[in-house]
C-alpha cells in the first residue's frame, strides 16, 4: 500500500487498541501493522484478496453477523475489531476441523512440515478431532513437470498458486480445475507443465501454505537447514534470495516476502540456479599448458607463479584484461587496479556481448550515464505507462516483467511492447508491435515522429541544437511506411505512441497535447540480444524518453536490463577503457593523480626493474581499447597477453564470439572461469573460479542498487574467489595487495569513488542503497535527477543514421 | 554325616538339575522381547518391503546424533530412504528412535553381539540394519 501525502488516514480499534492506517487498508493488514497476529492461509502480499480459506475471520463489533474475513474486508473509520473473541475462535476452529477431514496427515514426510501454516494453526487452535467417521479420501500424486509435484490430499484450494501464476508471473499456466470435492490444481487439458506457458519459476511451490505443491528434488525438513540471505548472480535485476543449505550443500532457495527488489518472488534462475553452482562439471583444479601444448592439472600456487612470471614481460599496452560482469564490485575494482597500477594500461573492459557495448555507447551519447535512470520499484508508485523494447523481458529480466505485469493489473498502467518474441505478456499488453530486432529502431523513430507531429514533445531543453537535428531527421521517417513494411496496422502505431506520450491517459480519450500527463517508463532489454547490431535501438529508446520529457522524474526514464548480474557494478568500478572507478575520466589529470597517489605507494620499493618490468608511478592517461577494439588489436599483434575472468555457465549471457577466433594469436592467456569452455581450452593457464554463492562482496544491479552478496557454501576443489587470485598475482609481482576481507576493499572504493561515498558493509547490512550516494549518512537516489546524477549539459539527442 | 551332606547340599541339588550353561557361540540365547539391542529396520512381514518413509524423525530425536539419514526423492514424488547410517559406538540404546517412528519402521532388535576389532565395525548401514530387523516385531508390542 502506497502512502502519499494526500492519503486519508483512518483510525480503528483492534482488540481495544487504536490503530491508524491509510484508507483502503484491509483489516488483516491493519492488524499486521499493529503487530497483532491473525492466522491466514490464502492471504499473500501483492495478490488480490481472495477470502477462500476463512480462517482469518475476525469479529467486528456492532455489526450483524459480526464475523468477517479480515483479508478481504476493508477497514473503516471507527470500526471495533476483536481478533480473538469467542465467536471468531470458534469459527476458525470449525473451519480447521473441516480442512483436516480429508487432509492427509503425513506431516513426518511432508516437505512443508515445520513451516506449514495449516500445521501451525491446527496446533494453535487445538484441533484434534475428526467429526466424520469415514476414511480420508485420497488421490495419486501428479507430476506436473520434472520439477513440480501436486499432492491433492494435502491441497486446501486456497488458489494462492494459481493467483500468483496469473497476477505476478503473468502466465496462468495452472488453474483450479473442477468444483467442490473434485477441485484440484492442474493445467489445461492435463498437459505436462513443460508444454504450457509455465516459466518454471517455482513460485507456486513457494506460496503454497501447505505441502500440496512440492519441489521434487527437495528431501529435507526446513528445520535442518541454515539460511543465508544473498543476491542472485544470474541477471542484473538483483533479487534477494534466501539460500538454505546444510552439510555444505545448498538444498533449496526460499523466499523472504516483502524484502528486496523482488519482494521475495524469484524466477527460474533464482529458484533453481544453485544447481548450476553445485554442478559436477565445475572447474576444480588449476591447469597450466605444458611444453607439449597440453593443459595439465597443476597446484594453484605453481599456476600463479607461472602467471606472475609471464605477465612481467607484458607491462604496458601489450596487456589487456577482461573483467567478468558477474564478479563482485570489490573483485572488479581489484582487477582494474591491477591492470592500471601494476600492468600500466587502460586496456580493460568487461567480457560482454556486442549489444551491451552498443547500448552503453548510446547511453553515453544521450544521457551521459551508463546506467538505468530510474528504479524498478517506481512501477508500484509512479509509472503510468510502460513501453517494453527488446527480447522477451519475461526471460531476460523476469522480475522486472513480474512488476510490469503487476503494474498493468493493479495500477492499470498502459503496456506497449515492441518485441520479436511472442511471450504471454504480448497478449496481455495494450499494444504489441511485432518487429525483428533490426527494425525496432524504425518502429521507435516512427513513434517519435507521431509524438512530434501530434505536439506531445517536451524536451528538457527545446533550444538544444541536437533537438533540432533530431526533429529534422524525424521528417524523413514515414510511420505509415514502417507500419506497412512490418505488416502491422498503422492504428497500432498511433495507439502505442499516444499511450506512451500521455502516460496511458489516451485510453480515457485524453489526447490534448497541452495538458500535463503522468510519467511513462521504458524497459529496454535490447542489450541482452545475443549477436545483433542494437546501437540504433539503444539510441532511439533514449531519444524517445527525452523527446517526451520522461527523464529526471520518478516513474519515468529508461530502465536498461543488460544481462549479467554485476555488469553495472563492473562498469561503475572502472572496468571500462575510458573510465576510472565512478566514471572519472582517465583523461582527467586530477582524477588520475588522485588514484596514482593512492595506488603507487603499494609498490614494493625493493623491486628491481627487469625485463622491462618495474615500478609504475604514473597511471596511463589515454583511454585503452574497449572489448570490440581489443579484438582488432589482438589480430594486429598489438595486445600479446590477456587476463580474462570468464563467466561461463548454463545461464550465462555469453560474450562476443569474435573474440574466440583471435585469442589463439595471443602469446599468453590466463582464463579464470567456473566451467570449462572453448575459452578455457585456449588458455595457457586456467584458474578455477568461485561463483556467487561462494564469496562475499557486493553487487550493483541494473537500477544502481548496491546490495550485499554473502558467502553460503565453499567453492569446489581448489576454486577461489577472483579477489584472492588478483591479490596473489599482484603480490608475486611486487605490488602489495592484502585485503583480508572484501569489506576493506569497499571502504577504499567509497573513499575513491564519489558516487559510492558512504557505502560500506555495515551500511549495506541494514539494506540496499542506490547510487549516487553522496556522502556518509545521506539518502540514496532511487532515480537520477537533473543536476544530481544527470548533468543537464550532457543530455542530448543521439544521432541515428537509418 | 548329616553335616557333610548339608555342606554339599547346593552341589547335590545342582547335580540333578538340568544344565544352565549355554554353549556360546554354538548356542545363542534368545533375548526377551523387550530387550533393547541394536536399533534395526523392520520390513512388512507379508510383502517384505521396507517400512521406512524417510521422515527423519529418528535422526532428529536421537540424543547422541548417532543416526544419519539421507533422503532422496522417489519416483512417485515421495521421499525415499537413501542411506541410513547408525554409528553404534555412540548409541545409548535408549529406544527413542523406535518410539518416535510414525510407521514403526525402526525397532530395538535382539542383536547384542557388537564387539568388533576396528572402529568401522561400529558403523552399520541400511542393508545390515534391514537384515537384523527383517523378522523383528516392534519391541514394545512383544510380551
Amino acid at each position: 500500500m502506497v502512502t502519499t501525502p494526500d492519503t486519508k488516514l483512518i483510525t480503528l480499534t483492534i482488540n481495544d487498541r487504536n490503530v491508524t492506517v491509510p484508507e483502503g487498508t484491509t483489516i488483516l493488514e491493519a492488524c499486521q501493522a499493529a503487530d497483532i497476529e491473525v492466522p491466514n492461509l490464502c492471504y499473500q502480499p501483492l495478490l488480490r484478496p481472495w477470502g477462500s480459506c476463512r480462517i482469518c475471520t475476525v469479529e467486528v463489533l456492532g455489526r450483524r453477523g459480526g464475523l468477517v474475513e479480515s483479508c478481504a474486508a476493508v477497514a473503516r473509520d471507527g470500526m471495533e475489531v476483536q481478533t480473538h473473541s469467542e465467536p471468531a475462535l470458534e469459527s476458525r476452529q470449525f473451519v480447521l476441523q473441516m480442512y483436516l477431514v480429508d487432509h492427509a496427515l503425513d506431516c513426518p514426510t511432508c516437505d512443508k512440515s515445520g513451516e506449514c501454516y495449516l500445521q501451525d494453526n491446527t496446533y494453535l487452535h487445538n484441533v484434534h478431532t475428526n467429526p466424520y467417521g469415514r476414511p480420508k479420501l485420497a488421490q495419486e500424486y501428479v507430476h506436473l513437470s520434472d520439477l513440480i509435484d501436486y499432492k491433492w490430499d494435502r491441497c486446501i484450494i486456497c488458489a494462492r498458486c494459481t493467483r500468483v501464476c496469473d497476477e505476478v508471473i503473468g502466465v496462468t499456466a495452472i488453474e483450479v480445475m473442477g468444483r467442490g470435492l473434485e477441485a484440484e490444481i492442474g493445467t489445461a487439458y492435463g498437459q505436462d507443465l513443460r508444454d504450457t506457458t509455465c516459466t518454471h519459476c517455482g513460485m507456486c511451490i513457494a506460496v503454497c501454505p501447505v505441502g500440496a505443491l512440492t519441489d521434487r528434488k527437495f528431501g529435507m525438513h526446513p528445520w535442518e537447514l541454515d539460511a543465508t540471505q544473498t543476491i542472485c548472480g544470474f541477471c542484473d535485476v538483483g533479487c534477494t534470495l534466501s539460500i538454505e543449505h546444510n552439510r555444505g550443500i545448498v538444498r533449496r532457495t526460499s523466499h523472504l516476502w516483502e524484502r528486496g527488489v523482488n519482494h521475495g518472488y524469484t524466477c527460474e534462475r533464482g529458484k533453481w540456479g544453485y544447481q548450476t553452482v553445485q554442478s559436477v562439471d565445475r572447474l576444480e583444479t588449476a591447469m597450466v599448458r605444458n611444453k607439449e601444448g597440453e593443459l595439465v592439472p597443476s597446484e594453484v600456487d605453481a599456476a600463479l607463479d607461472t602467471v606472475a612470471d609471464k605477465l612481467k614481460h607484458y607491462q604496458g599496452d601489450t596487456f589487456a584484461a577482461l573483467a567478468s560482469p558477474e564478479n563482485t564490485n570489490e573483485e572488479s575494482y581489484l582487477l582494474q587496479q591491477f591492470t592500471r597500477a601494476v600492468m600500466g594500461t587502460n586496456n580493460i573492459d568487461r567480457l560482454v556481448n556486442r549489444s551491451v557495448i552498443d547500448t552503453e555507447t548510446g547511453l553515453l551519447e544521450s544521457i551521459g550515464v551508463i546506467a538505468s535512470s530510474n528504479s524498478l520499484q517506481e512501477l508500484f508508485t509512479d509509472s503510468h505507462s510502460v513501453l517494453v523494447v527488446g527480447p522477451d523481458i519475461g526471460s531476460q529480466a523476469p522480475i522486472a516483467s513480474y512488476w510490469v505485469n503487476w503494474s498493468r493489473k493493479y495500477r492499470e498502467s498502459a503496456l506497449v511492447l515492441i518485441s520479436d518474441d511472442h511471450s504471454p505478456m504480448c497478449d496481455r499488453g495494450d499494444v504489441w508491435i511485432k518487429a525483428p530486432v533490426e527494425r525496432q529502431a524504425d518502429v521507435l523513430l516512427a513513434l517519435a515522429r507521431i509524438i512530434e507531429d501530434r505536439g506531445f514533445s517536451r524536451p528538457v531543453d527545446p533550444g538544444h541544437s541536437t533537438y533540432g537535428y533530431f526533429t529534422s531527421a524525424l521528417k524523413n521517417v514515414d510511420p505509415e511506411a514502417v507500419a506497412a513494411s512490418l505488416d502491422v496496422p498503422f492504428q497500432k502505431f498511433e495507439e502505442a505512441a499516444l499511450l506512451y506520450a500521455t502516460g496511458g491517459r489516451s485510453r480515457m480519450g485524453e489526447t490534448d497535447p497541452e495538458s500535463e500527463y503522468p510519467p511513462s517508463v521504458i524497459f529496454s532489454t535490447v542489450a541482452t540480444e545475443a549477436d545483433a547490431d542494437v546501437s540504433d535501438v539503444g539510441k532511439a529508446v533514449n531519444n524517445l524518453a527525452m523527446l517526451t520529457g520522461n527523464i529526471g522524474v520518478p516513474g519515468a526514464g529508461i530502465m536498461n536490463y543488460r544481462g549479467p548480474a554485476n555488469l553495472q557494478g563492473a562498469t561503475d568500478m572502472g572496468c571500462h577503457p575510458a573510465f576510472l572507478p565512478g566514471y572519472q575520466s582517465v583523461e582527467d589529470p586530477d582524477a588520475v593523480d588522485h588514484f596514482a597517489s593512492h595506488w603507487s605507494p603499494r609498490w614494493n620499493e625493493s623491486q628491481i626493474a627487469q625485463n622491462g618490468f618495474g615500478v609504475i608511478r604514473e597511471l596511463p592517461d589515454v583511454p585503452g581499447y574497449s572489448m570490440t577494439e581489443m579484438i582488432d588489436a589482438i589480430e594486429s599483434g598489438e595486445i600479446r597477453a590477456m587476463y580474462i575472468a570468464g563467466n561461463t555457465h548454463e545461464n550465462s549471457y555469453g560474450f562476443d564470439q569474435r573474440l574466440l577466433n583471435v585469442l589463439p594469436k595471443l602469446e599468453f592467456l590466463v582464463v579464470e572461469d567456473s566451467f570449462g569452455s572453448e575459452l578455457s581450452e585456449l588458455a595457457d593457464v586456467v584458474l578455477p573460479a568461485a561463483m556467487y554463492l561462494e564469496k562475499d562482496g557486493s553487487f550493483t544491479s541494473a537500477d544502481r542498487t548496491i546490495q550485499r552478496v554473502r558467502f553460503a557454501i565453499s567453492p569446489p576443489g581448489d576454486a577461489r574467489a577472483h579477489s584472492w587470485y588478483i591479490q596473489e598475482i599482484a603480490n608475486r609481482m611486487g605490488y602489495n595487495l592484502f585485503y583480508s576481507h572484501p569489506s576493506l576493499i569497499l571502504d577504499e572504493i567509497s573513499k575513491m569513488t564519489p558516487i559510492y561515498q558512504g557505502v560500506s558493509f555495515p551500511r549495506l547490512e541494514r539494506g540496499s542503497m542506490q547510487w549516487p550516494v553522496r556522502a556518509f549518512g545521506t539518502e540514496d537516489s532511487p532515480y537520477l535527477q537533473l543536476g544530481d546524477g544527470l548533468q543537464e549539459e550532457s543530455i542530448q539527442f543521439a544521432t541515428i543514421e537509418r | 554325616m548329616f553335616e557333610e551332606v548339608s555342606g554339599f547340599w547346593v552341589t547335590l541339588k545342582r547335580l540333578v538339575r538340568p544344565n544352565q550353561t549355554i554353549q556360546y557361540p554354538e548356542q545363542r540365547r534368545k533375548m526377551p522381547g523387550r530387550f533393547r539391542g541394536l536399533p534395526a529396520l523392520r520390513s512388512d512381514p507379508e510383502t517384505g518391503e521396507a517400512l521406512c518413509v524417510a521422515c527423519g524423525l529418528c535422526s532428529r530425536i536421537c540424543p547422541t546424533s548417532c543416526l544419519e539419514m539421507h533422503v532422496v526423492p522417489s519416483e512417485e514424488g515421495d521421499r525415499e530412504l537413501g542411506e541410513f547410517i547408525l554409528r553404534s559406538g555412540r548409541c545409548l540404546f535408549c529406544g527413542m528412535c523406535a518410539q518416535v517412528c510414525p510407521v514403526d519402521a525402526i525397532t530395538m532388535s535382539g542383536q547384542y553381539e557388537l564387539a568388533t576389532q576396528e572402529r568401522e565395525g561400529m558403523i552399520f548401514t541400511k542393508t545390515e540394519l534391514a537384515d537384523y530387523g527383517a523378522q523383528e516385531d516392534t519391541w514394545w508390542g512383544a510380551a
